[in-house]
């Protein structure tokens, strides 16, 4: 099962707003990361305190430049630019869905959620049968046995040769 | 020192030597391949079976598991995007773009030859280095060290693609992720949130592991289809030759990189991490086609890769010549030297002169059998990124979940790590550069070190220093040099064009 490589051209959203978000973001984080140093022993304080000076002041230019920009290209009414197939990792999460971004974030998540509670073996054998079962549509049989032989494999390569301890889970089941 | 060389030689291929040899280099490669356990970790668990050894087998044990390691960490970097070692993840960077082309064999071929490129340099280096390199250390101090860092983040104006302002930024949040933790020198929590755990810092592992592995995993899941776009076929799966060629043709770029990978980790505390970005910077700067970097280049891949065992010879230098462990491996190697009852300094270098031989031939036949189990391995490898999406998931986000847990065995790293995938994927869902980010990271404590101990030592008088004002000329070229060059273009080119151009 391989993905779609044609080369369709979609147009890729004016990154003028992302860039506005992204330098008010990091303008925050920079400000707040400021506000907390300067409170600290002159000497602890000192790289800090520069380093987030020089990116609010940096974040503070982003944001000035991507709405200077936002109006000389609403005047010039140049075409946006435009992503392929080809770049294919920026292609996936530009061109995804809602639904798509929603059931894998789902997924994503779910996992680590029964990773904190149930450990990592448990969650393994859980994650790896529902998802086989659900998104890939695969027999119980084969889900259980695959999902049995991956733990098998971790256990064997992390816990019996190398023991080295795995994410217990919140009731300390491994 | 021809006939430690030759009488250590003979040391190394004894029975007992090559047998702890195979051992080490069967573990390195486990250890490399298995995101988060990495070669310090492993070398610390092996000390206590070194303890009744003669020190050659002794080492043959330890080096040949530690090289191997970094050889066999690029492996899961070209073939999944999680870099089995902190030191591999610049590999991820074109590997892993090139293995979504159909082009793994290709990349695994050429990140293997070019990582025994590498390590001939830095075996030759190494050999060199131990009668002369006394003096040269000594005579560069903190000021100098900082400035070296800081000539390292000039490379955010290559690694930024076109990017300057949002590089920089990317780059600055590096550093201040870097400052969390205890203060070392004042023991002040700073960005701890009141969190204990934070105190010991933010590890290198899950950042790498959340910014570059996370995302891939992420997409597949959206995708669905194998990590290779390409139908399998023969030649798609093949290409190995192709890769090898590709790196003994480009030999200038391997050696180079070597060099940078060794010389950077001569500098004790500079390590690889860095050592992997200077050299891909360097070989995007001086590239034909810089706008294929990121997108699956095969130079960035040489260039990476060559770094991999050449760091390792190189902080081999100062832990034998001085003590000074150059990164954590060798601080747990600097161990094994004094349980086995060897002193590193003058004995190393004269009475145990044919012990240090024999590190540099465990280093050389490590690498030649790791190198070539690998390339006989590639075919089989290479075919996995032709499996199915689906059922690679539950597998990659358990590597993911191990990888970030196993560096401090603590939940919170896992937490750290998907804080970055969530970094990661809006970087690159909204175009900005990742790779600076992390360069900052690595080189943010550093260069603070250095800065205080600069400060405490020579007041604000080491700004004056020859050696500091060099290198900050070159700092300045750096950047006057890129001026020039976006100038240019924005003269030669219409505006549109423009920022692809400087890509």
């Amino acid at each position: 099962m391989t993905a779609d490589t044609s080369s369709t051209v979609h147009p890729r959203r004016p990154g003028v707003d992302a860039e506005a978000v992204g330098g008010l973001v990091l303008a925050v984080v920079f400000g707040g990361a400021f506000w907390l140093a300067h409170d600290w022993d002159h000497q602890a304080a000192i790289f800090p305190l520069c380093t987030s000076a020089a990116g609010f002041l940096l974040a503070v230019g982003l944001v000035v430049r991507a709405f200077a920009s936002r109006r000389m290209r609403a005047e010039a009414d140049t075409p946006h630019e435009e992503v392929t197939a080809e770049d294919n990792l920026e292609y996936v999460f530009q061109t995804a869905s809602a639904r798509q971004w929603v059931v894998a974030l789902a997924w994503f998540g779910g996992f680590f959620v029964a990773l904190w509670v149930l450990g990592l073996y448990a969650a393994a054998l859980v994650f790896t049968v529902a998802y086989l079962r659900t998104q890939d549509r695969r027999s119980w049989l084969f889900a259980i046995v695959y999902a049995l032989i991956l733990v098998a494999v971790l256990y064997g390569a992390f816990t019996v040769l190398l023991a080295k301890p795995v994410p217990p889970g919140y009731f300390g089941l491994v | 020192m021809l006939d430690a060389l030759t009488g250590a030689l003979g040391e190394v291929l004894t029975p007992t030597s090559l047998l702890m040899m195979v051992i080490g280099v069967v573990l390195g490669f486990v250890v490399g391949i298995l995101p988060g356990l990495g070669g310090a970790v492993t070398l610390a668990l092996l000390l206590p079976f070194t303890y009744s050894m003669d020190p050659i087998p002794a080492f043959a044990l330890l080096l040949g598991m530690y090289v191997v390691a970094s050889t066999a960490g690029d492996i899961t970097s070209v073939l999944f995007g999680v870099p089995g070692e902190a030191s591999s993840a610049a590999v991820v960077l074109d590997g892993y773009p090139m293995t979504r082309q159909g082009q793994a064999g290709r990349a695994l071929g050429a990140v293997l030859t070019s990582s025994a490129v590498g390590a001939l340099v830095g075996i030759v280096v190494l050999i060199l280095a131990i009668p002369i390199i006394r003096p040269v250390i000594l005579a560069i101090g903190p000021p100098e060290f900082f400035a070296l860092a800081l000539l390292g983040l000039t490379f955010v104006v290559t690694l930024s693609s076109g990017q300057m302002h949002k590089g920089l930024l990317a780059c600055l949040f590096g550093v201040l992720v870097s400052l969390v933790g205890l203060d070392p020198a004042t023991g002040v929590p700073r960005f701890t949130f009141g969190s204990l755990d934070l105190w010991s810092g933010v590890s290198i592992v899950p950042v790498v592991i959340g910014l570059f592995g996370g995302a891939e995993v992420l997409q597949l899941m959206m995708q669905k289809g194998s990590v290779s776009n390409v139908a399998a076929s023969p030649d798609s799966v093949s290409g190995v030759k192709a890769g090898i060629m590709d790196t003994l043709r480009r030999w200038p770029l391997a050696m180079r990189s070597g060099a940078i990978g060794t010389a950077l980790s001569l500098v004790p505390g500079m390590g690889g991490s860095v050592a992997q970005f200077i050299a891909y910077g360097h070989a995007k700067q001086v590239s034909k086609k810089p706008e294929e970097f990121g997108k699956g280049s095969v130079e960035g891949v040489i260039a990476s890769g060559a770094t991999g065992v050449a760091k390792d010879c190189g902080s081999l230098v100062p832990t034998i010549a001085f003590g000074i462990p150059g990164s954590a491996s060798s601080a747990v190697l600097l161990s094994a030297f004094l349980i086995l009852g060897l002193n590193p300094g003058k004995e190393m270098l004269t009475t145990d002169l044919e012990v240090t031989m024999s590190m540099v031939w465990i280093t050389f036949f490590a690498t030649v059998v790791a190198v070539g189990a690998a390339l006989l391995l590639v075919r089989p490898l290479a075919r996995l990124t032709y499996i199915s999406g689906p059922l690679l998931i539950p597998f990659l986000i358990l590597l993911l979940s191990i990888g970030a847990y196993s560096e401090a065995n603590s939940f919170v790293d896992i937490v750290l790590m998907l804080v970055f995938v969530a970094i990661g994927v809006a970087c690159i869902r909204w175009d900005w550069p990742r790779v600076p980010m992390l360069l900052g990271f690595v080189l943010g404590s550093i260069l603070e070190r250095y800065l205080f101990l600069s400060n405490s030592l020579f007041g604000a008088d080491w700004l004056l220093r020859p050696a500091f004002l060099a290198i900050a000329a070159c700092i300045v070229l750096v950047f006057v040099s890129y001026g020039l060059k976006v100038r240019r273009q924005r003269r030669d080119l219409p505006t549109p064009e423009l920022d692809e151009a400087t890509r």
